[in-house]
């Protein structure tokens, strides 16, 4: 390209646009112009078959916010971030802590940890859901098993068809597949740490758990931030979990946004349009108030 | 805990050096009980799904708990390798899942590689943006574009066609590939590609012979991770493909939750098909793939 006759300025302004541009295009069609879309049909009114019937003010928006179970559904999602995102990352902590000791049986745990990751959510959450069958799944037969069983409602207890343990075993699945990736862009922070710090800190006559605060969590912060942000931002639009396991079920009890948005979509595409919108606000303003609050910028740059 | 802080008697050194081997020696049975509990929890759910899939109905539709099947079988296997599901052989399916993941990963690769290099080598006008752009994305749920992508598909005529699931799942995996790619090409010293410059290689010379072989690792890594998304996509596939012959493992695995209760065994073994392949995978490629993502993902 360099040794084209053509004016070489031009070339040069348009060089990166060779590169850059097939993915630039890729992206535009897939994401941008959908959501210019999404954003346009929430101000539209569109039949059950996707017929646009004009325009609808911020009306999408009023039956939206109108919605009987549309103040639940936020606080759930926010709820859900913040238990999933709070236990992973604290879990991943003490598995990274771990798994940079050294110990014989360390490399079988690193490896086991890949299976979740590997047998991806899809997998894992149908594995939970045969796992929770109210019936003949293990979980009851394990409390059958220990005499548990009527203590924890009874012959018939299905984990999942029952709002109040729903939500938790929602949690502990969503959690047990974020671990993997946690645990391991921790443990790249943790092994980047120079052991000098560490034996510094032990002249100094420091105390693990004093040395583990002051001296590894300073250190560990820029992996810390990236790893939780990756995670806020995955586990808030997080659908498969939910959707194979509950469909948001029972009522409305275990949708968060994400799937409040598909539910929507059923009977009406404007309003749910304009939750998809709601939703994309909401993550802007979570990352930012996270953001903001790690200060990240001062740290990874 | 409490040892490190009792002081030392003076003349107690080798008391002392006792102690703390005693301390060291428990300190790694412990460590290795954790390391055991840890294993069998992450494995569990894997090892429940291949177990499900080798029991016989009699030892899946019951309440005795039965942790290891005494009566193996291959029937569930056997039953929807040569029944199949919803009108096709399961190698149908696993065919589609095999050109949707891999023509992801080709293309994905291809596109991510270029942009990422464009990124860290050029200084140009929007560069910034760009950036702001890939995060941005990556914010959205899928979940969010499915009419507009519904629509869009249809109007370049990619319905009902594998390709048309390639480039939705290229587009969804793009942007985190580029965003990690772009720490392994900023990684590689510039000098290198100037002194192939001076022997009179061409940009894509110098991309092609210096440059990738260097970033390889980096795209092992993000390959792997788009490869797992393309592999177990849902619904997209669920949507875009109407005429069965189509489907993706993902949606075929679906038919098994019938009206008539759910037939658990073939669904797991339906899943052990899927999974095993990539879980032996991962097991292979496990260091390079993890140094490569979290090298990638953490100094972003």
């Amino acid at each position: 390209m360099q040794q084209t006759f053509t004016p070489g300025r031009v070339v040069r302004a348009l060089a990166p646009l060779a590169w850059i541009g097939p993915a630039v295009a890729l992206i535009a069609v897939v994401v941008v112009w959908p959501v210019v879309v999404m954003v346009q049909s929430s101000f539209l009114k569109i039949s059950r078959f996707g017929v646009v019937q004009g325009s609808n003010g911020f009306d999408n928006y009023t039956k939206l916010f109108a919605e009987p179970d549309f103040g639940g559904v936020m606080a759930r999602s926010l709820l859900w971030v913040v238990a999933v995102v709070g236990l992973t990352v604290t879990l991943s902590l003490g598995l990274a802590q771990l798994f940079d000791q050294r110990f014989p049986g360390r490399r079988f745990a690193r490896w086991a940890l890949i299976a979740p990751w590997a047998a991806s959510v899809l997998m894992t959450s149908i594995i939970f859901k045969w796992m929770l069958d109210p019936e003949v799944g293990l979980i009851n037969m394990i409390r059958r098993h220990l005499g548990l069983l009527d203590a924890l409602g009874g012959a018939d207890a299905d984990p999942l068809g029952n709002a109040a343990t729903a939500m938790p075993w929602l949690v502990f699945v969503a959690v047990f597949v974020s671990l993997p990736f946690t645990t391991y862009a921790l443990l790249a922070g943790l092994s980047a740490i120079p052991p000098d710090v560490y034996e510094a800190a032990r002249m100094d006559g420091a105390s693990r758990l004093r040395t583990y605060w002051s001296v590894t969590l300073p250190l560990l912060r820029p992996a810390l931030v990236v790893a939780t942000l990756i995670n806020v931002m995955n586990v808030f639009n997080s659908f498969p979990i939910i959707w194979a396991m509950t469909h948001g079920q029972p009522g409305y009890s275990t949708a968060t946004s994400t799937v409040f948005m598909y539910i929507l979509k059923g009977s009406d595409i404007g309003e749910s349009a304009a939750m998809s919108v709601v939703n994309f606000g909401m993550v802007i303003v979570l990352t930012i108030v996270f953001l903001r609050v790690s200060k990240w910028r001062a740290e990874v740059s | 805990m409490t040892a490190l802080k009792t002081p030392a008697p003076l003349d107690g050194r080798t008391a002392q050096a006792r102690r703390l081997k005693r301390r060291r020696r428990l300190g790694r049975a412990g460590l290795n009980t954790v390391g055991v509990l840890v294993f069998l929890f992450a494995v569990f759910p894997v090892y429940w799904m291949v177990s499900t899939a080798l029991k016989t109905n009699d030892q899946i539709f019951t309440t005795d708990f039965i942790p290891i099947p005494t009566e193996i079988t291959f029937d569930h296997v056997d039953r929807i390798l040569t029944e199949g599901v919803a009108g096709n052989s399961i190698w149908v399916y696993m065919r589609n899942s095999t050109i949707v993941a891999l023509g992801t990963v080709l293309i994905g690769a291809v596109l991510a590689l270029l942009a990422a290099t464009a990124i860290s080598r050029f200084r140009f006008r929007g560069r910034t943006s760009f950036l702001v752009l890939l995060l941005i994305v990556q914010m959205i749920p899928a979940e969010a574009l499915l009419i507009p992508l519904f629509l869009n598909v249809k109007r370049l005529g990619l319905y009902d066609q594998l390709l048309g699931l390639i480039v939705i799942n290229v587009g969804l995996t793009l942007p985190f590939g580029i965003w990690m790619l772009r720490t392994f090409v900023a990684a590689v010293p510039k000098s290198l590609e100037e002194a192939a410059w001076i022997d009179g290689a061409s940009r894509f010379t110098t991309f092609w012979k210096v440059l990738f072989p260097l970033v390889a690792p980096g795209l092992v890594a993000t390959s792997i991770f788009s490869f797992i998304t393309a592999w177990n996509e849902l619904i997209f596939a669920l949507i875009l493909m109407s005429d069965s012959s189509g489907y993706t493992m993902p949606v075929a695995l679906q038919f098994f939750f019938g009206q008539r209760g759910t037939d658990w065994g073939a669904i797991m073994a339906g899943s052990t098909m899927m999974t095993i392949p990539v879980v032996v995978f991962f097991l292979l490629v496990q260091r390079r793939m993890v140094s490569g993502l979290v090298a990638g993902a953490v100094k972003g």
